[in-house]
């Protein structure tokens, strides 16, 4: 048998290069080939899928091999398994190889599965004596006792797979190449045939060849790991450094990342908030159930869609969380930890890199273009106290980049505390046009009699302000632009607590109520005090857009 | 070899490439046999039956039309031809797109290409082999008893398996980058037919006087040296002429040589065009 040469490498590749010559067109055609070779016009384009590659594998380890699509993995394996062979260099594999590249690749859907064992098993070199022996077991660890003299065509896919790989590993080989797209069948096939494969692994007499896009499984089992990258071979070392290695090329540099999200509103506290995730199912709904559309629902339908089963992982230092598709919704359902629990931690801004990997049920099926996938999660909001959750965070918002608000020192808004008259003057002020600052603004305010002594008389002692006072502001300078219309008090009898307005500001509450600007929960809260939060919410109610069209994010002030 | 669990003391892997190779041509050979009988009612009756049915309607034209030639038994004669073409023509057909229809495998197994089209021959052999039930009916029927001659079937089947053994390695490499090979092939094999004189005789075209070279032509034609050695066996019960031996192992040499030499030099590529 091979391996009685005493050498203690399972696998040696040494200095191999594998050079497709890549036609300028396809012929397949005896005479358009003359008329090119005539014309001297054949030209052909080398494309070098391995660029010297050269590693040797130690009889009993296990090694990973790492890289993006299209990088050589594939090729690699295919010239170890002797499918094909290298241009330059040589490759030398002591004992047998059991390669489950491609589960089934010998079989013919016309055969039974009984047949197919037969034939499928001389491919892999094993004696007749051997499967008639091993028949019974085969079938034991497929499962499939009822179906050996079925055709293969009436299988599913599922089946097949269980038969080949029962068929691969029926006998301990010398050489066992595991390529990811082995994970098919079910989960508790998958579980058996990764017990088998662990098995082989610890006996310590089978070299592993192990690829996969997952750096987690890969530095899981693999004690050393090759990353081969545009067919070169960059790093062959221990898997934990490789694999950091691996993943430090997408990592921060944000210049770098292929395509970037900006992910506008995503600094929450609660994480049921954040994702809105039914605790039972893991879905994620579209809008949430205070109405609000979900942030996390449009946070991610920015990423790449429409390949069914992905699973994401999302990782940002030594935080990872997965991401799974639903492959029927084609939407993310969940945010999910390694351990599979629905993640709750609060997203924090900062750059995070996707590595997207196609699902369990996926594999086999598609193909995924690109593997890696960076998106920018950036603090939503100009204030830093404001909670993107928070009820008024977008009225807060919205004031802001339509210049009612300007620029603080410490970029802190206190939304819940007081505002002072000068404040709601000079934010009423900014809204209608008038001046900024606050002497000018009280200024204004006076002139266009948005303060009289209503609101002034009470403002003044406090240095608050009530929301019955604000609303008559709001009216009076709804009445200084001439939108001010008289409004039936009878709006009133929706609002629960209609009983505490002043007798003096009924009129103003009730014009507030009327065109929406305060009210909309059934209550005014009449006589409370006025917050931060609050003068801004009221006021983006009463004018949504800025009057002279300017927009910090639209139409910038020049 | 470490062995695991399995509590056997056989060996799971074959020792060396040719026993591989050896149980891979015989799980071939089954498989493309059992296909081809699957699901049909009289199976592999259908071998027996096709050259029999395909002698009674030839026959029952072309005898008069014979008239003239020396030929005694033609139902006879014509059978024995027409199995013996319809050897190589299977044999170098599926030959031919052997290793594009291997493609799958090829692509995903280790597994020596030769195998492939060696594998349609055999296949074609075994086929053969069941038509000559057939040849047993007719000479039973018309009461031809087999001589010592008999035996020159073995040298006759021997060399032509190595024709088109030959044959198939080179087209089925040519046909692998050029695929007109398999539409040429077609042209080829029907002109063949009636070059070959499988369902007519020599003698027809030395009595109306035909020139010299076409008379070459068809006496270096290589079927016509293997269907003559076959006939000889069977029909005329003599031994065949010391031209045509040679001629037989000469076109089976010659095929062979080309056929590997071809096929060793592009085997490297197939992997690329298919």
């Amino acid at each position: 048998m091979a391996h009685t040469e005493a050498s203690e490498y399972a696998i040696e590749v040494n200095d191999v290069s594998m050079i497709f010559n890549i036609a300028n067109e396809q012929l397949n055609n005896l005479k358009e080939y003359f008329i090119k070779i005539m014309k001297h016009e054949l030209f052909f384009k080398e494309f070098r899928a391995l660029n010297h590659v050269s590693f040797k594998v130690k009889r009993g380890e296990v090694v990973g091999l790492v890289g993006t699509n299209g990088s050589g993995k594939s090729t690699m394996l295919k010239c170890i398994a002797g499918v094909l062979e290298p241009s330059e260099g040589s490759i030398t594999v002591r004992g047998n190889i059991a390669p489950l590249i491609e589960l089934g690749a010998g079989f013919d859907s016309e055969l039974t599965a009984r047949e197919n064992i037969y034939l499928n098993g001389a491919l892999l070199g094993y004696t007749k004596e051997f499967i008639d022996e091993h028949l019974q077991e085969i079938i034991d660890f497929a499962e499939l006792e009822n179906f050996m003299d079925m055709p293969l065509k009436n299988y599913s896919s599922g089946m097949v797979a269980r038969i080949a790989f029962a068929i691969a590993t029926v006998t301990e080989p010398d050489v066992l190449i595991v390529d990811e797209t082995l994970s098919v069948g079910d989960v508790f096939f998958q579980q058996k045939c990764e017990d088998r494969i662990k098995r082989f692994i610890k006996s310590g007499d089978v070299t592993v060849l192990f690829v996969s896009h997952s750096m987690s499984q890969v530095a899981r089992i693999c004690e050393r790991v090759i990353w081969i990258e545009k067919g070169v071979q960059r790093m062959d070392g221990p898997a934990k450094e490789v694999c950091e290695a691996y993943r430090a090329q997408y990592d921060p540099a944000p210049a770098q990342a292929q395509e970037k999200v900006v992910i506008d509103r995503l600094v929450a506290d609660t994480p049921d908030v954040l994702l809105g995730a039914d605790r039972a199912t893991g879905h994620i709904p579209e809008t949430l159930p205070d109405g609000e559309k979900n942030r996390f629902y449009t946070v991610y339908t920015g990423m790449p869609q429409g390949v069914p089963g992905v699973k994401y992982e999302v990782r940002k230092g030594d935080t990872s969380f997965y991401v799974t598709l639903d492959p029927s919704l084609y939407q993310v359902v969940s945010l999910r930890n390694q351990d599979d629990k629905i993640v709750r931690e609060v997203i924090e801004a900062g750059t995070y890199t996707v590595e997207i990997d196609l699902a369990d049920h996926a594999r086999g099926r598609y193909d995924l273009a690109c593997t890696t996938y960076s998106f920018t999660v950036k603090r939503y909001g100009h204030f830093a106290d404001v909670n993107s959750a928070a009820w008024y965070s977008m009225s807060v918002e919205r004031a802001y980049n339509l210049y009612y608000l300007d620029d603080t020192p410490s970029n802190l808004f206190s939304p819940e505390s007081p505002i002072t008259p000068e404040d709601a003057v000079c934010l009423l002020s900014r809204m209608a046009g008038g001046p900024g600052e606050k002497d000018a603004a009280l200024a204004w305010a006076r002139r266009e009699g948005i303060v009289d002594d209503a609101a002034q008389g009470a403002a003044s002692g406090s240095g608050t302000v009530t929301r019955e006072q604000y609303a008559h502001m709001l009216a009076n300078l709804a009445r200084a632009k001439g939108e001010y219309a008289e409004a039936p008090l009878d709006v009133l009898s929706d609002i629960s607590d209609a009983d505490g307005i002043s007798d003096w500001a009924l009129a103003d509450v009730a014009w507030a109520v009327a065109s929406k600007v305060m009210g909309n929960g059934g209550f005014v809260n009449s006589a409370g005090t006025l917050t931060r939060a609050e003068a801004v919410a009221l006021a983006v109610n009463y004018q949504p857009a800025s009057l002279d069209g300017h927009d910090r994010v639209i139409n910038p002030r020049p | 070899m470490s062995q695991d669990s399995t509590s056997s003391a056989t060996v799971a892997h074959v020792s060396g490439v040719s026993a591989k190779n050896r149980f891979i041509l015989e799980q071939l050979v089954s498989k493309d046999f059992k296909l081809r009988y699957r699901r049909s009612i009289l199976g592999v009756v259908w071998s027996v039956l096709n050259p029999l049915l395909m002698m009674i309607i030839m026959s029952f034209v072309f005898s008069y039309f014979l008239r003239g030639s020396n030929v005694e038994n033609y139902p006879l004669y014509l059978i024995v031809g027409n199995i013996t073409f319809g050897l190589m023509n299977e044999a170098t057909t599926t030959g031919l797109s052997s290793i594009i229809d291997a493609a799958p495998l090829l692509k995903k197994v280790k597994v020596d290409r030769w195998v492939f089209p060696v594998q349609k021959a055999f296949t074609a052999v075994v086929n053969f082999a069941l038509s000559l039930i057939a040849v047993v009916v007719v000479m039973l029927f018309f009461q031809v008893t087999p001589t010592w001659h008999l035996i020159w079937m073995l040298p006759a089947l021997g060399l032509l398996m190595v024709f088109c053994v030959g044959v198939s390695l080179l087209i089925s490499a040519l046909a692998v980058f050029f695929r007109d090979m398999i539409h040429l092939w077609s042209v080829l094999i029907t002109a063949w037919t009636y070059l070959t004189p499988i369902f007519w005789d020599l003698s027809l075209l030395t009595n109306a006087g035909a020139p010299w070279y076409v008379l070459a032509v068809v006496k270096a034609n290589p079927m016509y040296n293997y269907i003559d050695m076959m006939r000889c066996a069977i029909v005329y019960q003599a031994s065949p002429g010391r031209t045509v031996i040679l001629l037989a192992i000469f076109w089976a040499l010659l095929a062979l040589v080309a056929g590997i030499l071809v096929f060793r030099k592009t085997e490297h590529k197939f992997i690329l065009y298919i």
